[in-house]
């Protein structure tokens, strides 16, 4: 069935995401290959249309996980002229606010204001004893980070956007109370996005704010319609997310492969509220997330754990998604 | 001699926008490496991160070495994480500058080992004054030795070691000090005579650079004999062998473009033999002279 929505006016901005830059045992990379892929990635994302590209951190794990999205986002924006980058997230937590702030700073004032920063509190505790912190500090350390540069940031009408990120009651509080943005978790039903919005809002304007950007996050895969490449999807979407979820999620006290039941469960909210279909169902799906008050999607296009091409799924997309993508008007 | 181009951030909004065009002038011109030099505004302005401009440079060139000095302060591990990032994106290019003032030398010396230990290749433990990786704070689940991913690009990461504070430290370690601007070729010399007695033969790996300031005009006219001659001294006096040639801080777009040129087409290539001969220098004359402007007077490097 050909896409036959009206002009894109009532779409939300759709980016690209997440790259990590991981070299996993199922799919080896040298890091140097890893992080020219995202240089040329950026510019094959920007020429399709798309809004942003974004990258996520986590450190000391054997696949090399990129510990400096900051960093990252500059080989982003460099070689492009209109390309978002975004972090989904960057663990502000970890990270002394000056150095998050000079970091984040100094991008803007290289490449103009086209830096997002979603921010996370980060959960692994091999993360935070690495710099000498202990995770119960996180909250009151995000806190204070934002208030420190965000709040600055947002006053002075400078500096990057900031996001936060999450999904839970003190998250919403956290960002709407200040001004900011937030960035949602793929795993939220329709009916949990409605209300963790309003939640957000609510937040917001009680403290006197207007609401701030409303990103998410969503797993994304084209087929060609049919049921069977559906179940196809669902089982590589887990796929894609086993490995991870199994190492470092803790269910029941214990490490997500321990709790095969649980893992499978949490595997399954991924797949669950995937945006699975041809290009042009993705698109209906996201004009429906533009309904539910969502300012831009992050399309999760990327798959570090199984064999995907993930430029085939931006092309495909970006076809439905942009009536003329500048790459073929120029 | 390696001759590179000191770039420095201003860490203002807007105005450090033109640094991938400058970075991209010096790999034209032929320059070995830049060394970026991170803004130092007012107490409370907040820094600039040259690991991030180093990243930002890197998909702009292809060759040039990118140095990026840090101020020692910083979490070490941070700095080895964005170190390690710059390098994977510049494909094994990035060299690390340490910077150090005279009355944090514990803080430098920590930093330094933290650095050196979090980009090598085997898992490590810190335990020092100010840092302690991993902390194995009771609650939480830690590791006894940690490694920073991924690894850094380069088998081992090049560090440098600047300011005040940091010759003593550098020695310690076997890594190059940076005689700074304001080190003279005198007091260059005696540093590194002392260099060579602490470290014996070890002293003959080391390059031993030096930042050096290059007085144009604001049209980026320069006497290029006179900071030839300056440097070729130099390099007589104490082995210099690696420049990094600052311009005038404010140099419109077009001036800074002519004076790199200048650099890349008169300066360096006299300084690759030791004594270019008289017909090789006077062909530069006849050929290259005429698209510069002479400058009388002019001074050297200073």
């Amino acid at each position: 069935m050909p896409w036959a929505r009206a002009p894109s006016w009532d779409m939300p901005d759709v980016g690209v995401g997440l790259w990590t830059m991981r070299s996993t045992a199922a799919r080896p990379i040298h890091a140097a290959a890893a992080y020219s892929e995202l240089a040329r990635d950026a510019l094959h994302a920007e020429a399709l249309g798309f809004h942003s590209l974004w990258l996520a951190e986590h450190h000391f794990w054997y696949d090399g996980w990129c510990p400096a999205p900051v960093a990252a986002a500059a080989a982003v924006l460099s070689p492009t002229s209109t390309l978002k980058a975004g972090t989904g997230v960057h663990l502000l937590p970890l990270w002394d606010p000056s150095t998050a702030a000079a970091a984040a700073e100094t991008l803007v004032a290289l490449a103009g204001e086209r830096l997002y920063l979603g921010v996370g509190l980060g959960y692994r505790d091999e993360e935070f004893d690495g710099f000498g912190l202990s995770r119960r500090t996180r909250g009151r350390r995000m806190d204070a980070a934002l208030d420190e540069i965000a709040v600055r940031w947002n006053q002075e009408g400078r500096g990057p956007r900031v996001l936060v990120g999450g999904f839970s009651a003190a998250a919403m509080t956290r960002a709407g109370t200040r001004g900011l943005g937030i960035f949602l978790p793929f795993s939220l039903t329709r009916v949990k996005l409605a209300t963790t919005i309003g939640r957000y809002r609510e937040a917001a304007h009680e403290a006197g704010q207007t609401p701030g950007m409303v990103g998410m996050l969503k797993y994304a895969w084209v087929t060609d319609g049919s049921s069977r490449q559906r179940e196809a999807a669902e089982r590589l979407i887990a796929a894609s997310a086993l490995e991870y979820s199994g190492c470092w999620f803790e269910l029941n006290g214990r490490s997500g492969f321990a709790e095969p039941e649980l893992l499978a469960r949490q595997l399954s909210l991924a797949t669950a509220n995937a945006l699975i279909g041809t290009p042009g169902d993705i698109a209906e799906e996201i004009a429906q997330l533009d309904d539910a008050g969502v300012d831009l999607v992050v399309l999760q296009v990327t798959r570090d754990d199984v064999s995907a091409d993930h430029l085939h799924t931006m092309e495909a997309i970006a076809g439905a998604l942009f009536p003329s993508p500048p790459a073929l008007s120029t | 001699m390696r001759v590179g181009l000191l770039l420095s951030l201003s860490g203002r909004d807007g105005a450090d926008r033109d640094l991938g065009r400058r970075a991209a002038q010096a790999e034209a011109a032929g320059l070995d490496l830049i060394w970026l030099e991170p803004g130092r505004g007012a107490p409370g302005e907040g820094g600039s991160d040259t690991l991030v401009a180093a990243a930002f440079v890197a998909p702009l060139t292809a060759a040039i070495r990118i140095a990026a000095c840090v101020d020692a302060g910083t979490h070490p591990v941070h700095i080895a994480e964005e170190a390690i990032v710059a390098d994977n994106i510049s494909n094994g290019r990035l060299l690390l500058g340490i910077n150090g003032e005279i009355d944090a030398a514990a803080t430098l010396a920590e930093t330094l080992d933290l650095v050196i230990a979090a980009t090598a290749p085997s898992p490590f433990r810190h335990r020092g004054e100010r840092w302690a990786v991993p902390a194995n704070i009771e609650a939480n689940v830690s590791e006894e030795r940690v490694s920073v991913t991924p690894q850094p690009a380069q088998l081992a990461l090049p560090i440098w070691v600047a300011g005040a504070g940091g010759t003593g430290a550098a020695r310690e370690r076997g890594l190059s000090h940076v005689s700074g601007a304001g080190v003279g070729p005198a007091e260059a010399e005696r540093l590194w005579r002392a260099t060579e007695d602490a470290l014996g033969r070890v002293s003959a790996t080391l390059r031993r650079p030096a930042i050096r300031t290059v007085a144009a005009t604001a049209a980026g006219d320069f006497d290029d004999q006179a900071v030839v001659a300056g440097l070729r001294a130099e390099s007589h006096l104490w082995g210099l062998d690696v420049v990094m040639l600052a311009l005038p801080v404010g140099l419109a777009q077009a001036a800074h473009a002519r004076a790199v040129e200048r650099i890349g087409s008169l300066v360096r290539p006299q300084l690759q033999m030791h004594a270019p001969p008289a017909y090789l220098l006077e062909h530069l004359e006849t050929k290259l002279r005429p698209r510069f402007p002479s400058v009388a007077g002019g001074e050297g490097p200073t």
